[in-house]
């Protein structure tokens, strides 16, 4: 074991990944996760894999999203101005697609259904700001301790306050939290003025709302985790994957918790972006077909796309950077049903682990994507995991025999294999068209346990350049815990059209979060590639085009005029119109601080001196094309670069299979990846 | 709506989808059912591909943040361009958008169109909504023949007209509303026609945020197209077209099937509008008179108002939105919607009537007239639905304050929708019903609180739930909610018309569940807010003096005490209401009616609205037959007296009301302004 080992920990609700990296060379281990005390499986994967030599140890976790979704939530109180303390039941007001003529439904959550505080802990304070930060009714501390001493006998946990406006001034949260202090004595607080200076109250009380909640579920949390690490022997940097799977050092995140919520599902972003450098691919589409799901992501410019919020469920908003991921119901254990027209449907319901697909003869008896795989035989039960799994392939038949249609056998398999990669082929034109992309410009990158086998297919339906399949596509996700770099990151709202005479406060304000940033990272600016960006809109519109790039260095009028430039450029590149004669109004001011931290290095694969590439074995092919097929199997092992396989083929490995569809050949590149064309 | 397969007689039961097997439904549909079923799901992608590009580049706040838009996409002409998908957005547009495209093409002239050719239409006569809805159309050709064809219709922020943004009430006529667009080529083989832009942009107010929308909703309709072309060569035309079929199929059973659970008879609602908003207005009604037989039903509309004398009318083709919102939410709430969704419907529409108005009457407020269709039919269908009434709730009330505006335009002052939007819904089977929604048809995103006062001279100084407003049921409705405006400039203030103010039981709970209080307006003057200089923090409740000295400007209100009063008369405001800088602006939203029997709510749940102040001790006792002992200064000690509430529950309980309740009578109308 060597001083430069790596290691990263995925988190998830059924298992944690853990993968330890020495000069390359992978350790993984895979944990059931404990999931009212998930530290426990963290603690264990450390030790299997081993961190006393470690120099990082990044941690990504759902486990504050699962505790939001389900609601295993402390209670907490919300204070914000009085006669608006309904913020949270409201919510945006709009209601999702499968609503829209339904009159039974209710906002997840309101006060009907799962509010996240109830409405008696939700209090008025008598107190208010105006548009412009000035103080229209000062606080009033007599009826504030009335209030308080209500939350006192409630025993809240934590007290979590968004004042109307106070973006613009925190001196009412500022006294709050101290009062709060004061009659409730030790318990969290966040406040919106530190948690997310932004205008829009309801954004900002969610936000404030889930920072509260993930401190009280993180504190204690990273306490013993420390704890176990040292006990463990780990010496090294403890981080954080926020939800752009930047890393955070534990202490720094735990000022800012809101920003873990979501932090798995990222990384597999990051991966893609860190793998595609060493392929010299810039643009890259993502996409993690895992047993639930599939969820697809984007890289542009080498680069994560990200957005400046995200929601945890719909309407719960969250303020903070984090990959775009559109989320499809199509994963290996996507369930296929008739609905009430007679016709195939595939997910949005998913056998998840437990009982699982039909072929795991566990109890399911609803034909899954997994079935479908196996019954085309696309799925060896021999190789499926390693071996270590056995599956039942007359299970997989039997549950697409039961279906209620009249569809013969080979059809209801055919179909539905195909009805899911046609799911799969939407969710993609989806985010390429928001982003204004073309996908011939494109390679999809297919990772996730289910992604290899059913990704290739979509060269079928969309005219991608190429899908591919990275080394170990199943454990490919963790990697991202490896590829990213410390990040710490900070914005500021400032309401004012772009001029000259803006140039000095634009730089004191840079300047400001900056020399924060470097501190809190404790690092000299040399060391540190800081990263400035603006939110700006044209004037009059009532939406802002994000992270527009602002110059380095002094901000004076040439540099203003640059930002000026750069606005309409991104405006152009992203909505295909340039308004140039309309003044840019500037909303939304951001600083990253970027710390460059170790990163897994993929190691070249050997080039095919002599010899030739064998299969292995051969699988026959049903449902799938008509008259049936024959397809070559290979190991992943034995392939080196420069290999080709053509299709109809398989490769297997440990965690994964990639099926390379007729027509189509995979050539084994210099990474060990497989390009399928 | 657009027939494409011809229903059977009624009685007689079709096969149904499902039941057909692999060879009758390839003999149907000139494709397998993958095919169909792909295709189906293709033509919803492509409509929501559309909306989404054009809600994310569009540079409106109305589109971009209010979402206030749809796209669709529909087959070729030997189907009369039936709709296959309508994209998410607004329930709004369901019913009209179907027959636009065929009226639009037919008129225009199929043989007259290439490709690349863009049409534009905002008339209301021929395509339903009001003029700021602008629709662009664009065919697919193949073979020199149009195969399907892609539309987006999408809100353009002003017409023209008299009124900037086009809400206003009174106007006598079209003209008074603003810029009419027949069918007119705005892209001409993939060239825009500038002179038409021109025209838009020289004739509406905002035309500098409108016209960059429009050139951005024509690159969605190129995507949309290109999309649809690629799936068509891919699958041929053949089983494209069997594919809009199959969509319109699907949601004509579906409706079908829901009306099979109705009982066969006769069945009849109606429901009032308030007024017209000019003086000595009569009430106005839409009645409906449902004949149900097996999967089908032919709804009368005779016997319903005529055409009102402002622009509160509707053109015939939302009557088929009415009709379609009606029947779907209580029957079959989750299908998506395409041309079949009323096939198994006839409607029998009377020459002249406030939802079927030719030139030169005007359509603003056409969805006052959708939503008094829509709560007609619900008063019809509800007392034979059992279980499956639905309680109704708020629909819409704007108070908006008028003067000259920093962009030196005169108009309303404040440019988001605010309050205006935010009402309770009625409870269901389902449960209880939320306070902060929006009318039912909409589906608009508020901005907030913050924002709003950015945009606008004003402090929104509350929005707070009214304890005991919410109709009571076993299944509780939504919270009447007071919302408090502090005006910090001087404002002329308008009110436009109110729901069911006349009739305080129109609408409102079922099955024995109870109804709140009607939308009701009221100024306060300066005093409230020592002349704008203080936050008015006037109490959250409906009684005692508090309004006295308030000018009730909307509402059912007590003629001396102004406070709400269903026996009270009917406050109309005629013009505006000119106020100074302090002015307080009070709107009480209706609240949503409760499902079921107040008095067998479970406790522990009456304990729990007292407990957030849903309810008061005195209401739980009062309206729900609960002893709930303690106080809320101490929330968590509150508890049940079980005793004590059986006691009540059964000495006091009020005399149960069977059947539908009797139409409330008219009431006198008292007049400001």
């Amino acid at each position: 074991m060597t001083r430069s080992r790596l290691v990263g920990v995925d988190v998830g609700g059924t298992f944690t990944d853990v993968m330890a990296i020495d000069d390359g060379r992978v350790i993984a281990a895979k944990i059931p996760t404990n999931v009212l005390q998930s530290e426990t499986s963290v603690l264990q994967g450390a030790a299997e894999v081993g961190v006393d030599q470690a120099r990082v140890f990044n941690l990504a976790s759902t486990a504050g999203l699962n505790a939001v979704i389900t609601r295993r939530i402390p209670k907490v109180a919300f204070l914000t101005t009085i006669g608006h303390r309904d913020i949270l039941d409201r919510a945006r007001l709009w209601r999702p697609f499968e609503a829209l003529t339904d009159p039974s439904w209710r906002r997840g959550t309101g006060d009907m259904s799962r509010p996240l505080v109830p409405r008696y802990l939700r209090r008025g304070i008598r107190e208010r700001l105006t548009s412009d930060g000035r103080v229209f009714l000062p606080l009033d501390e007599v009826q504030t301790r009335e209030e308080l001493e209500v939350l006192r006998e409630c025993e809240v946990q934590g007290v979590a306050i968004c004042l109307l406006h106070s973006y613009l001034n925190p001196r009412h949260e500022v006294r709050l939290r101290e009062l709060v202090h004061e009659v409730l004595g030790d318990v969290e607080v966040s406040i919106s003025s530190e948690v997310s200076p932004h205008v829009r109250e309801y954004t900002r009380s969610t936000t404030t709302t889930i920072d509260l909640l993930m401190k009280l579920k993180y504190r204690e949390y990273t306490l013993r985790l420390e704890e176990g690490l040292d006990e463990l022997g780990f010496r090294g940097q403890f981080n954080y994957a926020d939800c752009s799977a930047m890393l955070m050092p534990a202490a720094y995140a735990m000022e800012r918790p809101h920003k873990l919520v979501v932090g798995g599902p990222a990384a597999g972003t990051v991966a893609c972006a860190h793998f595609g450098s060493h392929l010299d691919l810039s643009d890259v589409l993502c996409a993690d077909v895992g047993g639930t799901s599939c969820d697809i992501s984007l890289v542009l410019d080498g680069r994560p796309w990200v957005n400046d919020t995200f929601e945890l469920e719909w309407d719960l908003v969250v303020n903070a950077l984090s990959t775009e991921i559109v989320t499809l119901g199509a994963g290996g254990g996507s369930i296929v049903s008739i609905g009430s027209s007679g016709e195939l449907r595939v997910g949005p319901d998913s056998a998840g682990a437990d009982p699982g697909p039909a072929c795991y003869g566990k109890g399911g008896t609803a034909p899954t994507i997994t079935d479908a795989a196996v019954s085309i035989g696309v799925i060896s039960p021999e190789h499926f995991v390693g071996g270590k799994v056995p599956l039942h392939a007359a299970l997989a038949v039997r549950a697409f025999e039961a279906l209620d249609t009249s569809l013969p056998l080979s059809e209801r398999i055919r179909q539905s294999w195909l009805l899911g990669l046609h799911n799969i082929s939407e969710g993609i034109i989806d985010i390429a068209i928001r982003r204004g992309l073309d996908v011939r410009d494109l390679n999809l990158m297919a990772y996730g346990a289910a992604g290899p086998m059913m990704l290739p297919g979509l060269l079928d339906l969309l005219p991608l350049r190429s899908v591919i399949v990275p080394p170990n596509p199943g454990g490919f996700s963790a990697l991202g815990l490896v590829s990213a770099d410390r990040v710490y990151s900070e914005s500021r709202t400032l309401h004012g059209v772009l001029g000259a005479d803006l140039a000095p406060r634009l730089a004191e304000m840079f300047e400001s979060l900056e020399q924060g940033l470097l501190q809190q990272a404790e690092v000299s600016a040399e060391e540190a590639t800081i990263r400035r960006t603006f939110d700006g809109r044209l004037l009059g519109q009532g939406w802002e085009t994000p992270f527009v790039p602002v110059p380095a260095g002094p901000l004076g009028a040439k540099e203003i005029e640059q930002m000026i430039e750069a606005f309409h450029a991104e405006y152009e590149q992203r909505n295909g119109h340039r308004f140039a004669s309309f003044p840019v109004e500037g909303v939304t001011y951001r600083v990253q601080v970027v710390v460059p931290s170790d990163k897994v290095k993929f190691e070249h694969l050997a080039v095919r001196r002599d010899g030739a590439l064998e299969a292995r074995a051969t699988t026959e092919l049903s449902h799938l094309y008509p008259g049936g097929a024959t397809a070559r199997c290979y190991e992943r092992d034995d392939l080196l670069s420069g290999d080709v396989v053509d299709g109809p083929a398989i490769v297997w490995e440990t965690n994964s299979t990639t099926f390379v569809p007729m027509g189509r050949s995979a050539t084994v590149g210099g990474y060990g990846e497989l390009v399928v064309t | 709506m657009a027939g494409t397969h011809p229903a059977p007689p009624a009685g007689e039961r079709a096969q149904l989808l499902r039941e057909l097997d692999s060879a009758e439904f390839e003999a149907r549909y000139g494709c397998d059912r993958f095919t169909a079923t792909m295709l189906t799901n293709r033509c919803r992608y492509v409509a929501a591909h559309m909306a989404n590009q054009v809600r994310s580049h569009a540079f409106s706040p109305v589109i971009r943040d209010g979402s206030d838009l749809c796209a669709m996409v529909s087959g070729p002409a030997e189907l009369g361009y039936a709709m296959a998908a309508v994209s998410e957005t607004m329930p709004l547009f369901y019913g009209s958008i179907p027959d636009a495209v065929r009226i639009v093409i037919e008129e225009y002239g199929a043989d007259e169109m290439d490709e690349g050719d863009v049409l534009i239409v905002n008339d209301y006569y021929r395509v339903g909504t009001h003029l700021n809805d602008v629709c662009l159309m664009q065919p697919v050709f193949r073979d020199g023949r149009i195969v399907a064809v892609a539309t987006i219709r999408a809100h353009f922020l002003d017409m023209g007209g008299i009124a900037m943004g086009g809400f206003e009430v009174v106007k006598k006529s079209t003209w008074e509303d603003g810029l009419r667009i027949p069918p007119t080529l705005l892209v001409s083989r993939g060239r825009t026609v500038t002179s038409v832009l021109k025209l838009l942009y020289d004739n509406t107010r905002l035309g500098s945020l409108c016209v960059p929308d429009l050139m951005t909703e024509i690159k969605a309709l190129d995507m949309g197209v290109s999309l649809l072309g690629e799936t068509i060569d891919r699958y041929g035309v053949e089983a494209f077209t069997g594919a809009v079929r199959y969509a319109c199929d699907v949601s004509a059973e579906a409706i079908g099937e829901g009306l099979r659970t109705v009982p066969d008879g006769v069945y009849e609602g109606e429901d009032w509008l308030d007024g017209d908003g000019l003086p000595d207005s009569p009430e106005y009604s839409v009645k409906v008179r449902i004949t149900k037989v097996g999967d089908r039903a032919e709804i009368d509309l005779r016997g319903s108002s005529g055409p009102t004398r402002t622009a509160i009318n509707g053109a015939w083709p939302d009557i088929k939105t009415g009709l379609a919102y009606a029947l779907k939410s209580l029957l079959d709430p989750t299908t998506p919607v395409s041309s079949g969704t009323l096939r198994n419907v006839d409607v029998i529409v009377p020459p002249s009537a406030m939802f079927n108005v030719g030139p030169p009457l005007p359509c603003q407020m056409y969805f006052l007239v959708v939503y008094t269709m829509v709560h007609a039919t619900y008063r019809a269908l509800n007392p034979v639905l059992g279980e499956r009434a639905v309680a109704t709730g708020y629909v819409t009330a704007s108070a908006s304050g008028h003067g000259r505006r920093p962009d030196g335009l005169e108009g309303s002052l404040v440019d988001s929708a605010g309050p205006a939007v935010i009402g309770a819904w009625g409870a269901t089977r389902h449960g209880d019903a939320d306070s902060s929604q929006q009318s039912s048809l909409g589906n608009l995103i508020n901005d907030g609180v913050e924002i709003h006062e950015l945009r606008g001279p004003i402090v929104w100084a509350a929005s707070d739930y009214v304890p005991d407003s919410a109709g009571a049921g076993r299944h509780r409705g939504g919270a009447a909610i007071v919302h408090d405006t502090l005006w910090r400039v001087p404002a002329a203030h308008t009110m436009q018309l109110l729901f069911h103010a006349r009739r305080p039981t129109a609408g409102g709970g079922v099955n024995g569940g109870g109804s709140g209080p009607t939308t009701t307006a009221w100024i306060f003057d300066a005093s409230v807010s020592d002349d704008g200089a203080r936050l008015p923090e006037l109490p959250s409740t409906l009684e005692g003096e508090l309004y006295r000295g308030a000018t009730p400007f909307g509402g059912v209100v007590h003629p001396d005490t102004h406070a709400v009063d269903p026996d009270g008369e009917l406050v109309v405001l005629e013009g505006k209401l000119a106020r100074p800088a302090g002015a307080v602006v009070r709107v009480l939203s209706a609240a949503g009616g409760g499902w079921g029997d107040p008095w067998t709510r479970d406790p522990e749940l009456v304990k729990r609205d007292v407990r957030d102040e849903y309810v008061s001790i005195e209401g739980a006792a009062r309206d729900y037959g609960v002893v709930v002992v303690g106080d809320l200064r101490h929330p968590e000690r509150l508890a049940v007296d079980g005793p004590a509430t059986e006691e009540l529950r059964r000495s006091s309980r009020p005399s149960e009301s069977t059947g539908p309740q009797p139409d409330p009578p008219e009431r006198s109308v008292a007049r400001r302004g």
